[in-house]
Formats: C-alpha cells, structure tokens, sequence
C-alpha cells in the first residue's frame, strides 16, 4: 500500500509539472538557438539533387565568417541526421570553394564579401542562408529575419530552383517568398 | 516490502530525472526536436546587429529606401525627400528648390549638407545645393540616409541642421538591363537605360544613362523660364582582391540647360529688370574607394573624388573644381569602445562672373583641411556614450572645432532613448567673404544713378550653433515603429547685413553699401514626430508631424528677417499592396504658411503601379492633385529665381528589366 501511495504521489508532481509546462507563456531561447534549430530543419525538409547527395553521405553545413552561434549549431546539430545523411559541421573562410557543401550559412560579418561568394557559388546545388539583411532579395535562398522578436524566414524560390533545391511544401508555407520579378532590385 | 521500498526508491529518482528533465526543457526547449511551425513562436532575447544598423544612433536619422522611392510619385531626388518628416522641402520653380531642416530654408540654404556616395554636392559660393544638376538613375539607389541635426563631427562645416546622404547601390544588384520611359502632361518625356554585367573571379559594373526634357511651367513670354533638360551617363565598378579588400570606382557626366530668369540691376530706369534666359549646365566627377578589413577589429577606407560642376547663361558664369581625399580608420579597442577616426583634404578652384557680380580676392583656390576623431564606449549595459570633435583648418575661416556629446540608452531590444549637445559651424560662404554684389537701383538725382551694393567681409566669423537634441524611438518590426525628436538651438553670430555710408564711386556714382555682417544671435526649437503602422499585413501606413519656431534679433536687438520656415508640417502616407500585383501609394502634406507670403497648401501625391510580368512594371501618378496650382517658396535675391506655383501633373511610367 506504501508502495502505492509513493508511486500516486510521484505521478501526481509529475503530471503536476506537465501542466505547469503547457500552460506557461511561450518559450523563449537565444536567437541563435532558434536559428540553429531551423539549419537542422532546413537539412531535413530540403532535397539535394542526388548525384550532389548520394544515399548515405555525410550533408555537410558549413558557417561562413564569425560564428554568432557560440556553440548553439554543434549542441544541436552533432550527432544528428537527416533523412539518412549524418550531419557534419565546419568552418570555413569566404574565400574557400564552398560548392561541395549543402548548406552555406553566410554570417553578418562576410556582408562585404556577398556579391563575391554568392558570385562563386553560381547555381551549384547548395543552400544558402544568411541574416544579412536583404539576402534573399540579393539571390541568396534563405534569409532569417526577426519580426516581434521571433525568427521568421524568406525563401527566394528562383534562386532555390536555380540551384536544383526541392524545398517541402511545409517550409515554403511559412515563408515569406520573395520573387525577383515582383521586387524589384 | 524490502523489493517494493528499493524499486520505489529508484522510481522516485528516475521520476525526479524526469521533472528536472521537463523543468530544465522549460527554462531552455529542446530545440532540436522542434517543428518548424514551434520554432517560428519561440521568442528570441537577442536580436541580431545587421551591420550598422541606422536606427541604433544618437541622431535623429530617417532612411529612404529603394522601395520608398519606388512607391512614390516622385520622379527627381528634391522630390522623393517630401517624405522625410521635419524635412523642408518646396519646390521654387520647375528647376529650383528649396530644401533644408530645421530651419534657414532658401534656394541657398546654407547649413544642409548633401553628399552621393560620399561626395559632397554642397556649393561654397553662395552656399546651398543647385538640386536641378543633383541627379541619378534613381532605379539604382540604395537608399538616402537623412540626418536631422548637427552631424559637423563627422561630416564638417555646414553639416548644422541636417546632412542627406544618397548611396548607390553596390553594382551586384543592378544586374542586367533596366529600360524606363515615362511621359506626363508636366514632366515632358523621359528614358533611361542600364546595363549591369561582370568582369573577372569579383567584379561587376553597370553603365547607364538618361536623359529628360521637363517643358517651362509658364507659357508666353518668358516661356524656357523654368524649363529643364538634361543628359546624364554614368559608370560604377566594383571588385575585390584576393586579399578581401573592396575597390569601387565611379563617374558621371551631364549636360543640359536650364531656364532661368536673372535680375539685371541697373543704375538707371528701370533700376531691375527680370531677364529670361538659358543656363548651360555641365558636370562631371569620378570617385574611387577602397575599403580594406585588417582583422573584425579594424577596417579603413580611402576615398577620393574629383567634381565638376558649371553653368553659364548671358548674365552669369559659375564654375567649380573639387578634389577631395579622405581617409578614415574603423576600430574597436576592447569590448566596449568603438572607434573612428579620419583626415581629410580637399582644394577647390572657382571662377564667378556676371554683370553686377564681382569678387574681390587674392586667390580663387580654397583648400580645408580637416580630421576628426569619434568614440562609442559602452559606459554600462546598453547605455552608449559617444564623444566626437571635427578639427577644420580653411583659408578663411582658421581653426575650427565641432565636438559633440551624444548618449543612447538602449531601454530594451525595442525602446531606444537618445540625447545629444553638439557644437557647430557654418563657415562663411565665397559670396559672403568677398563678394561685390548689386542688389538694387535707385535715382541719387545725377544723370549715373545709384546702386546698391552687398560687399562681402574677409574679416566675417564663423556662425556658432550649438544644439541639444534629445529622442526616443520603438521599434516593434521594420512596419510598427515610432519616433520623436526634440531639439534646441542656440544661435550666434547669424549673418546679415548693415547700410553702411553712401559715397561716391570713381565714375560719381552714388553707392550705398550693404555690408555682410555676422552679428545676429537667435535660438530656435522644434519636435519632429513619426508613427508607422501596418494596419493589415496589406496596408501600411506612416503618420509625420513636424513643428519648428524661430527667433533671431541683429546686434541691436531688432527683430530679423522670419525664417522661411512653416510652423506645422503634417504628413500621411499610405501603401496598399493589392491581389495580382497591384499597388496604390498616398502621400497627403499639409504644410503651414510661410511668413506672409505662402499660404498653407494640402498636397496629394498618388500612384498606381502594376507589376504586370516578370521584370515588366508600369506606373501612373499624379502630383498636386488637389488643386490646380499652389506657391510652396519664393525666389531669392543674389540670383533671383522667379517663383512658379507647383501644378497639377499626371505621369506615366513604364520600367522593364531583363
């Protein structure tokens, strides 16, 4: 019967702190945190062309400039996979051949450096992602904006299809799409 | 029961593992295991720096951008600036223009400082900027930066009420071919074209070029009397080393004429007499820059130009030289200061003739050279304190300094408060220094007559303003926002002028001098106010309100002349985006009466745009139209520009990129 007791209790803090969790106000996290929670999202819900993929080969996501993550991308991303492709990480130089990764994430820092590296990408199959500001608007596919303090997300889906990307229906819902044809730069 | 205590034992734990497990989860998500549609409500508690952001200054900044000047009926630079709140903007006549802030309006207003990409536009002759030569494909600017305020610290003399940066944009965007061509019942025809291509691993440019031919707004017989035609081309090239340094290089060329009417001053019956006639204008410059990173701690830019700039017609001929070289260092010492420093020079030449119009002058060179130095220090969280003073050596106006002392309290990532004290100056102008001006006739009952004449003083000081602003601005996103400035100028040594002793001249003529004085003190105070809103995700709107007074008294306590400056300016502008491609943008102005002149008008400014294909756009867009005409300013006395009321005016446009 003590047993019983123990054990009623038990779950009842438990259910208890469940209920606490999903009544609480929205979560809140470190912007960087999100952003790098939607790289892993982006590995998922995005296809390589597979003769730039094949079955099984490490997705290698790559941070271009300073690292304004502070180590939020190697505490989400290391160890996971998407759809079958181990995730890699690394660091590289603007000035580095960046067209055999797949991911391309583009810091604030290399903003100078832009025109060049989206200039040296060309339409290889690699997903661009940037914070800088009008990055989709200037060719990149990604762009992460902040509205009322949340992350949101433009995709440029000329520039997706310029690059062979097949982005899900799920993300390109909510996105905002920007179109080269109807903003004019 | 010994089995049942141990297994509870360990339950409890692994339950305990759990409840810290899901109170840890709520401190700190797992954002790993989140959707994108969770992601997208998490509240993030830093927002990002993207670059420089304008909107973290101590000043009281407002940025035009592209999709602003595409919006708008506007189709010239003075005319896109309406829509910069606390901004005075009025159009003279079809080719002039009156623009300043807070306070000292007038063809010639001589405390705004104007720059493109960072070269400056601003006349030393008679001060003031002939906006009908300050021209560009506007399809390829960036944006305009608009500071009102002192900005003397880091730009230099005459930056006191405001400085109005027009940046190009980088030749990466302007990619391809660009055709436009507009025609209206006022603006005459227009075309332009561009093309933007690469050369090399880095480098991109573009050409371009446009011309315009706006017909007089007056018919009969002064009918080319505000008339305005113009050809431009143009060139920028952009490219990077290796290394990551950047290289820009860029240049124009215009040619055009512009209808003008010159007061001829005579001695003699009639004493004035208005002559219509047509100025040739001419321009060219060429500009390069290099911007090198050291480290992410240290970045510096070499920039020199070199400008062109004249226009003559049968009673004037003005021409001005400039070279300019600047450098300027970006550095972060520890982790909390933020640094810049610079020096520049700059020599110009000009040569200034005209019947009635003399300078008298050792040499027409001028050469200023100056340095600054500006300090951000992070005195405490959020709180920026920024220090600053501009050293300025001229020919005439000797040493001068313009610090500046600026706070910004960053409330919240959304509340920013901002105060500043700055000290300025307005250096005087070539007219002002030497010039032997005729201003008017008057029978002195001997058969030559009498002149008037302004004569210019070397001797003449520096003005001294010095401002106290102070600001707060919320921003929810790049829609919702709100900004309010204040300010408070204390004025000395205002320029004006004094009748002197008539004598008589070599030839017996009576002259009655006007000699430039600066000896006028004044202060002066305002509010500018701004409030934008996104009403649906389709509808945005931007609410402006301005309100400026003036007092200024001469040496002997009389009242100066009122600034021509309204008391209340009010502003509504509105953009709807609407299904397949459409766009309606409002732009409503109320602006106050000026003195006893200019009555208050309501301007209404509208456009339609359609964005019918892929790169394919039209526009159709009306000015004024409210009202068939009105008067915004009236003309100015050294070069007198006769006023033309602004009209009704109806504009199509059609622009085609591929």
């Amino acid at each position: 019967m003590a047993f019983l007791r123990t054990s009623l209790c038990i779950l009842a803090v438990a259910a208890a702190s469940l209920t606490v969790e999903s009544v609480s106000a929205q979560p809140v996290a470190d912007e960087y945190q999100v952003k790098a929670a939607y790289l892993l999202n982006f590995a998922r819900f995005v296809e390589w062309p597979a003769g730039d993929l094949p079955a099984s080969s490490p997705l290698e996501i790559v941070i271009v400039g300073d690292d304004s993550f502070g180590g939020a991308l190697e505490v989400v991303l290391l160890g996971k996979s998407a759809n079958g492709h181990p995730i890699h990480l690394r660091h590289v130089h603007w000035d580095d051949v960046l067209t055999s990764y797949q991911i391309v994430f583009i810091s604030v820092s290399e903003e100078r450096h832009l025109p060049q590296i989206l200039r040296f990408l060309g339409h290889s199959s690699v997903l661009t992602v940037s914070d800088i500001d009008r990055f989709a608007l200037r060719g990149g596919v990604i762009e992460f904006r902040i509205v009322g303090n949340r992350v949101r997300f433009d995709i440029n889906r000329t520039s997706a299809v310029a690059a062979q990307l097949n982005i899900s229906s799920k993300l390109l819902a909510v996105a905002r799409a920007i179109q080269e044809g109807s903003v004019p730069r | 029961m010994i089995n049942s205590a141990k297994l509870s034992r360990s339950f409890i734990a692994l339950s305990l593992t759990l409840i810290v497990g899901s109170l840890y989860a709520q401190e700190k998500p797992d954002l790993a295991s989140m959707s994108v549609d969770d992601l997208m409500n998490v509240e993030v508690t830093s927002v990002s720096r993207k670059g420089q952001k304008l909107s973290d200054t101590a000043a009281a900044v407002f940025v035009i951008t592209q999709d602003d000047i595409r919006r708008s009926a506007a189709t010239s630079i003075p005319e896109i600036l309406r829509m910069v709140p606390g901004l005075d903007v009025a159009r003279i006549n079809g080719n002039v223009w009156a623009i300043s802030a807070r306070g000292s309006n007038g063809q010639f207003a001589n405390k705004l400082l104007v720059m493109i990409d960072g070269r400056s536009v601003y006349n030393p002759l008679f001060s003031g900027v002939y906006w009908d030569v300050q021209d560009t494909l506007l399809e390829d600017v960036e944006r305009i930066e608009v500071i009102r305020g002192p900005g003397g610290t880091l730009w230099g003399a005459n930056a006191v009420n405001g400085i109005i940066n027009i940046i190009t944009k980088h030749s990466i965007d302007t990619q391809g071919t660009l055709l436009t061509g507009s025609g209206g019942s006022a603006e005459g025809v227009s075309g332009a074209a561009r093309y933007g291509g690469s050369f090399g691993r880095t480098g991109f440019y573009r050409a371009y070029g446009k011309s315009f031919d706006h017909p007089s707004s007056i018919v009969g017989v002064n009918a080319t009397h505000d008339a305005l035609s113009e050809g431009r081309a143009g060139f920028r090239a952009d490219w990077a080393s290796r290394g990551g340094d950047n290289f820009t290089a860029q240049g124009d060329i215009y040619r055009g004429t512009a209808g003008t009417i010159g007061v001829l001053i005579d001695p003699t019956e009639p004493f004035s007499e208005d002559r219509a006639s047509t100025s040739r204008i001419a321009g060219q410059d060429l500009q390069f820059r290099w911007a090198a990173i050291q480290s992410s701690r240290s970045d510096t830019t070499l920039q020199a130009f070199y400008d062109y700039t004249a226009r003559s017609d049968e009673n004037l001929v003005l021409g001005r030289r400039t070279f300019d070289v600047d450098f300027q260092h970006h550095l972060k010492l520890g982790s909390r200061e933020d640094a810049m420093w610079g020096l520049e020079y700059r020599s110009s030449d000009d040569r200034a003739n005209g019947a009635g119009l003399d300078l008298i002058r050792n040499s027409n060179v001028a050469s200023i050279a100056s340095a600054f130095v500006q300090d951000d220090i992070e005195v405490a969280r959020r709180v920026h304190l920024i220090v600053g003073t501009k050293v300025q050596y001229g020919r005439a106006s000797n040493l001068q300094m313009q610090p500046t002392l600026r706070v910004l309290y960053k409330v919240s990532e959304r509340h920013t408060i901002w105060a500043a004290a700055t000290s300025s100056v307005r250096t005087p102008d070539e007219a002002e220094l030497y010039g032997r001006i005729d201003v008017g006739g008057f029978p002195d009952g001997s058969a030559n007559g009498g002149l008037i004449v302004y004569q210019g003083n070397p001797e003449l000081p520096a003005e001294r303003i010095a401002s106290y602003e102070a600001g707060y601005r919320w921003q929810l996103d790049s829609d919702v926002g709100l900004d309010v400035t204040a300010f408070h100028n204390q004025m000395r040594n205002l320029s004006g002028s004094v009748m002197g002793q008539p004598f008589r001249d070599p030839s017996g003529r009576t002259i009655i001098p006007l000699q430039a004085v600066m000896n006028g003190n004044g202060h002066s105070h305002g509010a500018e106010f701004l409030v934008t809103d996104a009403v649906t995700s389709r509808w945005n709107v931007a609410l402006g309100y301005s309100f400026f007074q003036l007092y200024a008294r001469d040496h002997s306590g009389a009242p100066a002349t009122p600034d021509p400056t309204p008391r209340n300016q009010l502003q509504l502008r509105s953009f709807v985006r609407l299904p397949s491609q459409f766009e309606i943008d409002s732009s409503a102005y109320y602006v106050g009466r000026i003195g006893g002149d200019i009555p208050a008008y309501l301007r209404l400014d509208e456009q339609v745009s359609w964005h019918a294909a892929k790169g394919l756009s039209l526009s159709i867009s009306g000015q004024n139209l409210l009202n068939a005409r009105h008067d915004e300013f009236f003309g100015n006395t050294y070069e007198r520009q006769a006023e033309t009321p602004v009209q009704r005016t109806v504009n199509g446009k059609v622009t085609w990129r591929f």
